[in-house]
């Protein structure tokens, strides 16, 4: 047992603080990244030497740079982010779609279609007044205006959502590369006995931004590779990454490996919430509103071509819409051109007024699914309201979960500059104490040279 | 717990996030004085805002087709009394004719009801807003004018009797016009029923005396024949003292049916109109046949056949002046037909008041009703600003404290020490 012995301990013992200095310093440097897993020196006491019956310490080592990570947490974020990412995804895309009815307001389609109705009311009371033919023409074109931006938007936001859903196909598929990439390399520091902490970061970024897209399914093998399904199929292991491709059929949305063409079971993430307005909410959105306009304007004809206009002679079997299709409710280019044409008569005299009068009662008539108009179009509002409410308030729901996680994670896995700085404190001095070991023995050498 | 830097700055920016969303919530509350600005603000609200701004504006339009109706009323009403006046001084003038110390001079008298009568005609032609007040719904002429031989008054326009109705409420469709026929024109009412369990081919005939403008008489032949249950085939004619058609063509028959429930009469050629003209230009024979009060119904076929008038009072007041140019007093039978007529006029000037007072109680009505609405609406939609600031304030205050918090406790770390 010689002097040499503490020189050589109180070396291992500088170099060691020295790393656990450095893994001190990362951390330090890192505690504003929200990305980065905060790391610790695991110190740990050298093996030991036996002399004799006797057995002495070798000093200390850095046993362990351990990434503080909880893999349960990260997996409640994912599952959290998908419910999030859709849900928000939802309520921003439905409040697009209820801004484009303007309701409730002067300027909805609701009070359009009782301004039209109440235009062959006033009409009624005076059937022969030209004004009050425009005012029935005037109010129409409104009602038939209102319709079509409707139509136009809903249409809009639909091609939208396609781009929309191309870019996060897109993505996906980059997200994709990018974890494979990340695999391979965490497999190759892996083997090598190393522990490759900030490629997990990056890896885990990677992960988290693609359970924001879509429903996930993240496993992790022996080799700290993760290998990652979408929406029910593979997606990404350490060697290979799938390429999903966005395809419509009959109006539907689809997401499809490749490979076999099967279709994504998208059950969360921005790619379910667009999938599913695209192909099912926006389409039945429009179907109800061409059933409302289809049928005021079969009811109105039906009513109108019965009647008979102003003209001499008089003339009857005028429809007053020319229909409805894709949004436009046409008027009949005659009646526009030609005012007096608009039949309000029954018995073909001008003072008579039966089928403005009919016209005006639709309005108060349940005939479409056994409700009014405006009942129908009440629902449809009313439907649009509650999803994107719905939605709403479960993106906050999912929200405050995730910020809870947030903080849960940013627990274990955040810098705390205090708990650094007093680490900093303490590997400063444990090297400050190897320094001054250095200089005793090395005091125990001067001594024993002095000696000869 | 491990309370890191981070977690003390995400919960402050959360705070703070929260705080403000609510904030901005409230301000554009209290700027825009409604609680509900888009339909996920509140979907149930949202459908009974627009239910209610319907019934708000149908309300309106009622209001507004009433304040309409009642100034075409009020018009009818002054028209009818200004020919109830006339028609008043013509009745005392021939009371005064009927006086023995007038010797045989009646011209005055005839001058009188000259007058009189274009002063009925200019009221019985009254137009408002471009509508002929009795013109019933045919606006295209004049509804009253001479003859081309200038011997007696007749029907200008094609048809006086339409009845122009509109709505008042979402419940109540009013006539607003007195049309020409039921202030002057002549209605043959056919008031019975028909045999309900007649076999097919059973024919019931009814005949009663009609009156052309000049007072002669003819005779209306109605003929019904049962061709499927429920439903008639009504021929008529109008035959001349020689029992021979005055029609150059026989008129077109007519198919009655009757509901099968209410035995009442359902429609005629498939018009629910349940009174049709019959007017034969040349002869100067014009009235209505009115079919209202027939029914249908098990038992033998009684129907009675009976008009309101024989003539006219344009017809019967032209005829009394000519003959008092001759010299010839009037009959008691046009002295009666006269004050029936008068007394006929101050029933429909009564039944207009009626209407009018009708129109004026359901405007009332609905202004109630518009006021409970409105009261509605704004218990839907309106922000209570009161409470609203409050809350404001109270999120203001938590606002400031969040910020002073944080001031204090976000700058403080070990590093302040060593």
């Amino acid at each position: 047992m010689g002097i040499s012995r503490i020189f050589d301990l109180s070396q291992r013992s500088l170099a060691t603080y020295q790393q656990a200095l450095d893994i001190t310093s990362h951390n330090i440097a890192n505690a504003s990244n929200p990305d980065y897993s905060r790391q610790k020196a695991l110190l740990a006491a050298e093996k030991s030497e036996a002399s004799g019956s006797l057995t002495f310490g070798t000093g200390v080592k850095l046993g362990v740079v351990q990434r503080e990570r909880d893999n349960l947490i990260d997996s409640q974020i994912r599952a959290n982010n998908q419910k999030n990412s859709d849900n928000t995804k939802r309520s921003d895309i439905l409040g697009q779609v209820e801004q484009l009815f303007g309701e409730p307001s002067d300027l909805g389609l609701s009070t359009m279609m009782t301004n039209f109705f109440n235009s062959w009311s006033e009409a009624s009371v005076s059937p022969n007044s030209s004004s009050l033919r425009y005012n029935v023409l005037r109010s129409a074109e409104n009602l038939s205006n209102k319709a079509r931006d409707i139509y136009e938007g809903l249409t809009e936001i639909r091609s939208s959502l396609m781009a929309d859903a191309k870019q996060i196909v897109t993505d996906v598929n980059n997200y994709l590369k990018e974890i494979q990439a990340l695999n391979k390399q965490i497999f190759e520091v892996t083997i090598k006995g190393q522990q490759p902490n900030d490629l997990l970061d990056q890896r885990d970024v990677v992960i988290d931004k693609l359970s924001k897209l879509a429903n996930v399914n993240v496993s992790t093998d022996s080799s700290n590779s993760v290998i990652i399904s979408v929406g029910g199929m593979f997606a990404v292991d350490k060697t290979v990454a799938r390429e999903f491709q966005l395809t419509e059929v009959n109006g539907k949305l689809a997401v499809t490996s490749g490979v076999d063409g099967f279709p994504l079971n998208l059950t969360g993430g921005e790619l379910s919430a667009v999938s599913d307005i695209y192909s099912k909410s926006i389409p039945d959105y429009i179907t109800q509103l061409d059933t409302i306009m289809t049928t005021l304007s079969d009811s109105v004809n039906q009513l109108h071509s019965s009647g008979y206009n102003v003209n001499s002679p008089a003339e009857t079997g005028i429809n007053f819409f020319d229909g409805y299709k894709e949004g436009v409710l046409l008027i009949n280019k005659d009646l526009l051109a030609e005012p007096n044409k608009i039949a309000f008569s029954k018995d073909s005299t001008v003072g008579n007024a039966e089928i403005a009068t009919k016209i005006a009662e639709l309005s108060n008539k349940k005939i479409l699914n056994g409700t009014t108009l405006g009942d129908n179009y009440g629902s449809l509002i009313s439907e649009i309201g509650s999803q994107k409410q719905s939605s709403e308030r479960m993106a906050e729901a999912n929200q405050l979960i995730l910020d809870q996680l947030g903080q849960q994670k940013s627990s274990i896995s955040g810098v705390s500059i205090d708990e650094e700085m007093t680490a900093v404190l303490q590997y400063q001095r444990s090297y400050q104490a190897s320094a001054k070991m250095i200089k005793i023995a090395d005091e125990m050498l001067q001594t024993i040279l002095t000696m000869v | 717990m491990r309370i890191t830097d981070a977690m003390v700055s995400n919960n402050l920016v959360q705070a703070v996030n929260k705080t403000k969303t609510r904030i901005d919530k409230l301000s554009i509350q209290i700027a825009t004085q409604t609680k509900i600005q888009k339909p996920s603000d509140s979907p149930g609200g949202t459908i009974k805002i627009n239910r209610l701004n319907s019934q708000i504006s149908q309300s309106d339009t009622y209001t507004n087709n009433i304040s309409n109706g009642l100034s075409f009323i009020d018009n009818s009403i002054m028209s009818m009394e200004r020919i109830q006046s006339e028609t008043a001084q013509t009745i005392t003038r021939l009371t005064e004719a009927e006086n023995a110390t007038n010797g045989g001079d009646y011209s005055s008298y005839a001058d009188s009801i000259t007058l009189s009568l274009q002063a009925i005609m200019d009221a019985a032609n009254t137009e408002y807003d471009g509508k002929y007040i009795f013109g019933g719904t045919d606006f295209s002429n004049v509804p009253f004018g001479m003859t081309a031989d200038q011997k007696a008054i007749e029907v200008k326009a094609n048809d006086i009797s339409g009845n122009h109705e509109i709505k008042i409420s979402s419940n109540i469709t009013q006539k607003l016009n007195m049309s020409g026929t039921e202030i002057f024109g002549t209605i043959v009412k056919g008031t019975g029923s028909l045999n309900k369990d007649a076999v097919i081919g059973d024919v019931t005939s009814k005949q009663t005396k009609v009156y052309d403008a000049l007072g002669n008489e003819y005779t209306l032949d109605l003929t019904f024949t049962k061709t499927a249950a429920n439903t008639y085939s009504l021929t008529y004619d109008v035959l001349d003292g020689s029992n021979a058609s005055v029609y150059s063509s026989a008129p077109s028959t007519k198919e009655m049916v009757f509901d099968a429930d209410t035995n009442r009469l359902k429609t005629i050629d498939g018009s629910t109109n349940q009174q049709f003209n019959i007017k034969i230009a040349d002869k100067k024979i014009d009235f209505m046949f009115n079919t209202a009060t027939l029914t249908e119904k098990s038992g033998a076929s009684a129907i009675t056949l009976s008009a309101n008038q024989k003539t006219d009072i344009f017809n019967t007041l032209f005829t009394v002046k000519e003959n008092l140019r001759l010299g010839i007093k009037p009959t008691t039978e046009q002295q009666t037909a006269i004050a029936d007529f008068n007394k006929h006029l101050l029933a429909k000037i009564s039944e207009a008041g009626n209407v009018s007072n009708q129109f004026t109680d359901v405007k009332d009505q609905l202004e109630q009703q518009k006021m409970i609405l409105l009261e509605l609406v704004s218990k839907e939609k309106d922000v209570d600003v009161a409470k609203a600031v409050m809350e404001m304030q109270a999120e203001d205050n938590s606002l400031q404290m969040a910020y002073k918090m944080s001031a204090m406790v976000m700058p403080q770390s070990l590093l302040n020490y060593l």
